[in-house]
């Protein structure tokens, strides 16, 4: 799908709203043409009828309520056109996160998650503008100048054609020059691209920089980089602000034309048309609405960034809003991976039988003839890397689907299963949420007392706020010891039977590396099955059994 | 406010420009209110006339004037509005090339440690809007309340020629309701951008999170909590955007309510004058038009409000993120800026001999990276290291070149203590190939010659022939001038770090540190540049960083970086 034609259908959802707050720009409008009449009608009725104005009280109150009523209905239109704008970003941000999730880990690998993030946030709400300020202004545009003209019409239709005649030439001379902007951008667009860009390109590789002692070099290009993006920049704008240049040069001549052609026909210079007959009543009233006829086009004008930005979004965003394929693969003999524990034979916590691993682009990288788990039994996996042993743990925790065979595990809870990820996953949040990722239930006591076990504690009672401080991004940085404690923690957390630890001991500190020893020991003297796939040798003496992968097939290599 | 005060002060060289660019704003604005008052005017006084006239009165009305007024009004307002925009946004990118020198120069200043925060794209994306959003400063922010203000005079003192009685009090009000309009924004701009951008933070965070840990959140059958969570996130961050949004647009229909009543006002008072004899008919038309026709400057007041909120709270974020790595402007606090000390050109005085003594390196919440490592390498020496990836290699590679300071221990060159040699001898002295491939988008030729200015195009092709690229570089059309990087030929990870090779060939260090030297080269590859590599490294001091020996250059003794320190391991 276009990015046009993904953005013209988010709009049937608020399609309502949107009408909404059209019409209430409408009766915006119908209000500033009862206001230009009512002010109109008292300025000929005292300087031309001769009335007091004691005599206009209830003229001067309809005005009064008319200028009171105008912001009531501009703050609901707002209201209406916020609200569209909301609700669109929040279903498509919520249909884009369940897309996501149905892609699953196995389909996200070699995604930037940064990027991915960065699209539901930012580029969603670049469709923002679109909504609550472009769309409802499209309409208003329309119908309020459509209403003017009317009006105008009624007073003086020789006016009213000043009014009519300009209309069409604005949109004309603003395609014109429009055409020229492109051009001209089109053919500076590469440089200035190109220039844009070096401030955070020189930022991003400072590192080398200072290491080569280029930095005031580069400083001085940065410098002189936009200071080139200036004049080319200034190139293309002195031609685009042209455009909005001539509908403000027709917006002022109407009001200058119409001002002269209703002064001489009050004078009695104009014999032609509706002239003669022209009174201060009319030829006011016409002059008040002049501007009004070209503010929705105005307005309308300074929005059209807003419709550029929401369609560089829906670019991207329509790229991710497509139906998942269907999972193939998992054939009817294959069931659901979360298997119902009369597959398992008595006492077991995991049973694979004839398991096919297959990835995305890589076709079949591990067939599995059995393997079996007990209750408190250690099982390591051993492979060089790249052979498959994290794609065999993520199968077994149904993260990436079999292409055939059967993976049974026990069942009793949706929290049946732990998972040490290499790298470990640190999230975005306090070291104590971290832990509950194992268990969003645990109380402040489970918490401690796993972060205790994991050695969490020996580097978070150092920090202000312990366990409460934040980690990641825009918090404490974590070593890569520090992050496995955390994951080890995560698992003392949960209340899984089966836990899977991919590379546990890579990249660790000794004292973290004793944490992990020890940890596996504990968690399967608690009664958890673990498997754990790595190629350090140090874990054989934390196994009961041995698993090996050789050519793509996983084999029993020995009890330890 | 006094946050903004440096980037006032940056404003101050553009002053000319800048009162030119504020007196066209102020044009653009008055035009508008002439043409729209003095069109009330002419009309009525033609309609008295023009009665008087019908009337067999004999009257006469200088039309030439007014009509000419009216005409050249409505040429400078469009004028005036388009020299404006050219002039302002022409102030803005000179304001925002200053800044972002600025902002450079400080960055530079930073250690590696300091900026492993920007190496993040949040932070980068958002030191990029806070420079934008001060670039803005004077054009969105302080210059639409000057002209707001000297176009209030302006109808004050039309106004004042009805009656002084009706000026006073309606400029009064109108400085009283533009005033507010300007300070209500500014407060709730205070409030809202702080809690606005933590909710959106906060939100990107929660998503990165749930994308990122997609995994462990399965695995554990914590997904559907961390959902609930990220929907509160979401529903945050939307009902702190949706409301001030909403307050905003409140606050500008209060406004413009707030004017045409005043407008309204003028209008019964001038009408009552009219009736009393004080004034004319076409003045009184005049005085509540000229009210009328200030909504289009006044208007725009709460939006400056936001702004100047908005430029605040960057400069406090800017400022912030740049306090903490380093003093403000060109004075330099140590040696530690190595500015251009790369030119220093000069023969190599050979190879040094490397001391590390006791070198304790602490990162993140409390980590010791590097665990009281010591280590000597002889003169010419090329020792390999290796260990995983995180063990702390590439932290002490960091520490060697100078880039962070370590918490304890010393590192000494050839006798010569690492704290106390400049920046430029330091430079001069070691060359690292860090393990992330930094190009820069350029020219091929550009990404080369950063090393070494004085390189020659014989230089170029003789390292691009050492890393097997001379035959790539050739097949391009435009040669050594081909564009790399963003918005150009894109490279393949094996040729950047080939070029990035290549860079460091062309320059003559005593000590040499490669962290990784062949990531993503084909094997056939490696072994051709590995040649080329042990030519140019003979008679230096080398280490050589990588995950396992298979992965690294020949070299004479082999360390293993284990939990922090240097484990001698036999040679392989």
């Amino acid at each position: 799908m276009t990015g046009k034609a993904w953005l013209q259908a988010q709009r049937s959802a608020v399609a309502l709203k949107l009408r909404l707050a059209a019409a209430y720009g409408v009766v915006e409008g119908l209000l500033i043409i009862a206001q230009a009449g009512l002010i109109a009608w008292l300025v000929h009725q005292v300087i031309r009828a001769d009335q007091s104005p004691h005599a206009l009280i209830a003229p001067a109150l309809a005005l009064v309520a008319v200028v009171v009523l105008r912001p009531m209905a501009q703050t609901l239109r707002a209201a209406a056109a916020i609200q569209a704008s909301d609700r669109v970003r929040a279903r498509v941000r919520q249909r884009l996160l369940r897309r996501i999730e149905a892609m699953g880990p196995a389909g996200l690998a070699g995604t930037d998650s940064g990027e991915l993030a960065a699209k539901l946030s930012d580029q969603v709400d670049a469709l923002d503008g679109y909504f609550a300020r472009y769309l409802p202004q499209m309409q208003v545009a329309i119908l309020v100048p459509l209403a003017i003209l009317l009006t105008a019409y009624a007073l003086d239709w020789l006016a009213a054609t000043f009014l009519l005649l300009s209309a069409p030439l604005i949109p004309l001379f603003m395609a014109l020059v429009g055409m020229g902007a492109e051009r001209l951008n089109r053919d500076q667009f590469l440089a200035l691209q190109r220039l844009s860009g070096r401030f955070l390109d020189r930022v991003r590789g400072l590192t080398t920089l200072r290491l080569l002692g280029r930095t005031e070099d580069a400083a001085e290009g940065i410098i002189r980089g936009a200071d080139e993006y200036r004049i080319r920049s200034m190139r293309v704008l002195r031609v685009a602000f042209l455009s909005s240049a001539v509908l403000e040069f027709f917006a002022s001549v109407a009001i200058a034309v119409v001002a002269i052609y209703v002064g001489f026909g009050l004078l009695g210079y104009i014999d032609f048309g509706p002239a003669p007959k022209l009174t201060l009543f009319n030829g006011l009233f016409v002059l008040l609405l002049a501007p009004e006829f070209f503010q929705p086009l105005r307005t309308l004008a300074q929005h059209y960034h807003d419709r550029a930005t929401a369609l560089g979004a829906a670019e991207q965003l329509a790229e991710l809003d497509i139906e998942p394929p269907a999972q193939t693969g998992a054939g009817p003999s294959n069931p659901p991976v979360a298997g119902q524990p009369s597959g398992l034979p008595p006492g077991h916590v995991l049973a694979v039988d004839s398991l096919t691993v297959a990835r995305p682009g890589r076709g079949q990288v591990i067939h599995v003839p059995a393997l079996n788990a007990t209750s408190g039994e250690r099982i390591l996996i051993e492979g060089p890397s790249g052979s498959g042993k994290t794609s065999l743990l993520e199968a077994i925790a149904g993260l990436l689907p079999a292409q055939g065979g059967q993976v049974h595990r026990h069942a009793d809870s949706t929290r049946a299963l732990g998972w040490l990820a290499a790298p470990p996953h640190v999230a975005r949040a306090s070291l104590a949420d971290n832990i509950r990722l194992g268990d969003p239930d645990a109380d402040d006591a489970a918490v401690l007392a796993a972060a205790e076990r994991a050695g969490v504690m020996e580097f978070a009672a150092r920090l202000t706020a312990g366990l409460d401080t934040r980690v990641g991004e825009r918090g404490q940085t974590l070593s890569g010891g520090q992050a496995q404690r955390l994951a080890l923690a995560r698992a003392f957390a949960s209340p899984a039977s089966l836990i899977l630890l991919d590379e546990p001991t890579a990249a660790l500190d000794a004292v973290t590396e004793r944490y992990v020893l020890d940890g596996i020991d504990a968690l399967a003297a608690e009664g958890r099955a673990l498997i754990i796939a790595s190629h350090d040798q140090v874990l054989r003496r934390h196994a009961d059994q041995i698993y090996c992968i050789r050519d793509g097939v996983l084999e029993h290599c020995g009890d330890a | 406010m006094h946050e903004l005060i440096p980037y006032l002060r940056m404003l101050r060289r553009y002053r000319g420009q800048l009162a030119l660019g504020a007196v066209l704003m102020l044009a653009t604005a008055a035009s508008g209110i002439g043409l729209l008052a003095l069109s009330g005017w002419f009309i009525t006084a033609t309609a008295v006339t023009g009665a008087l006239l019908a009337a067999g009165v004999a009257a006469s009305l200088e039309i030439y004037i007014p009509g000419g007024g009216i005409r050249a009004f409505a040429v400078t307002r469009t004028a005036a509005r388009y020299f404006e925009r050219i002039t302002n946004h022409d102030s803005v990118l000179r304001l925002l090339r200053d800044l972002r020198g600025r902002v450079f120069r400080r960055l530079a200043a930073t250690s590696a440690e300091d900026r492993a925060d920007f190496a993040s794209g949040e932070l980068l994306n958002r030191l990029t809007t806070d420079v934008d959003r001060l670039d803005g400063l004077f054009l969105r922010g302080l210059a639409p309340p000057l002209v707001a203000f000297l176009a209030i005079l302006i109808v004050a003192a039309l106004l004042s020629i009805g009656s002084p009685l009706v000026a006073l009090p309606a400029g009064g009000a109108l400085l009283v309701i533009a005033g507010m309009a300007l300070l209500t924004a500014w407060q709730q701009g205070q409030q809202s951008t702080t809690r606005l951008a933590g909710a959106q933070a906060d939100l990107r965070a929660g998503l990165i999170d749930h994308i990122h840990g997609l995994g462990t959140l399965l695995a554990f059958g914590s997904l559907s909590a961390h959902q609930r969570r990220l929907d509160d996130l979401e529903t945050t961050s939307r009902q702190a955007e949706a409301g001030l949004a909403m307050a905003m647009a409140r606050r500008e229909a209060f406004l413009h309510g707030a004017v045409q009543l005043v407008a309204v006002g003028v209008l019964l008072a001038a009408l009552w004058l009219f009736h009393r004899g004080a004034v004319t008919g076409a003045v009184a038309v005049m005085m509540p038009l000229a009210v009328l026709a200030l909504l289009e400057p006044v208007g725009v007041l709460p939006g400056a409000g936001l702004n100047l909120a908005h430029a605040r709270a960057s400069a406090v974020r800017l400022d912030d993120g740049l306090a903490r790595v380093g003093p403000d402007g060109p004075a330099r606090a140590s040696g530690d800026v190595p500015d251009n000390a790369g030119d220093t050109g000069g023969a190599a005085s050979g190879p040094v001999d490397v001391q590390i003594d006791g070198l304790t390196i602490t990162r993140g919440a409390g980590a010791r990276v590097v665990d009281g490592l010591s280590l000597a390498i002889a003169a010419g020496e090329h020792l390999a290291m290796i260990g995983p990836s995180g063990c702390g290699k590439s932290t002490l590679a960091l520490a060697l070149s100078g880039q962070i300071q370590p918490d304890q221990g010393k590192i000494t060159l050839d006798g010569t203590p690492m704290a106390e040699m400049s920046a430029a001898q330091r430079i001069h002295q070691v060359a690292f190939l860090t393990q992330q491939t930094e190009l820069f988008s350029g020219s091929l030729q550009d990404n080369l010659q950063i090393a070494n200015p004085s390189a020659t195009d014989a230089d170029f092709w003789r390292v691009l022939e050492a890393v097997a690229l001379d035959g790539f570089a050739r097949s391009l059309p435009e040669g050594l001038d081909t564009w790399v990087g963003e918005s150009g030929t894109s490279l393949s990870g094996g040729q950047a770090r080939r070029v990035a090779l290549a860079r460091l060939m062309l320059r003559d260090p005593s000590l040499v540190i490669l962290d990784e030297p062949f990531s993503g080269l084909d094997a056939g590859t490696a072994r051709h540049i590995d040649q080329a590599l042990t030519d140019w490294l003979a008679n230096r001091t080398a280490l050589l960083l990588g995950h396992a020996e298979t992965a690294l250059p020949q070299a004479d003794r082999l360390v293993e970086m284990r939990a922090g320190q240097a484990q001698q391991t036999t040679p392989g």
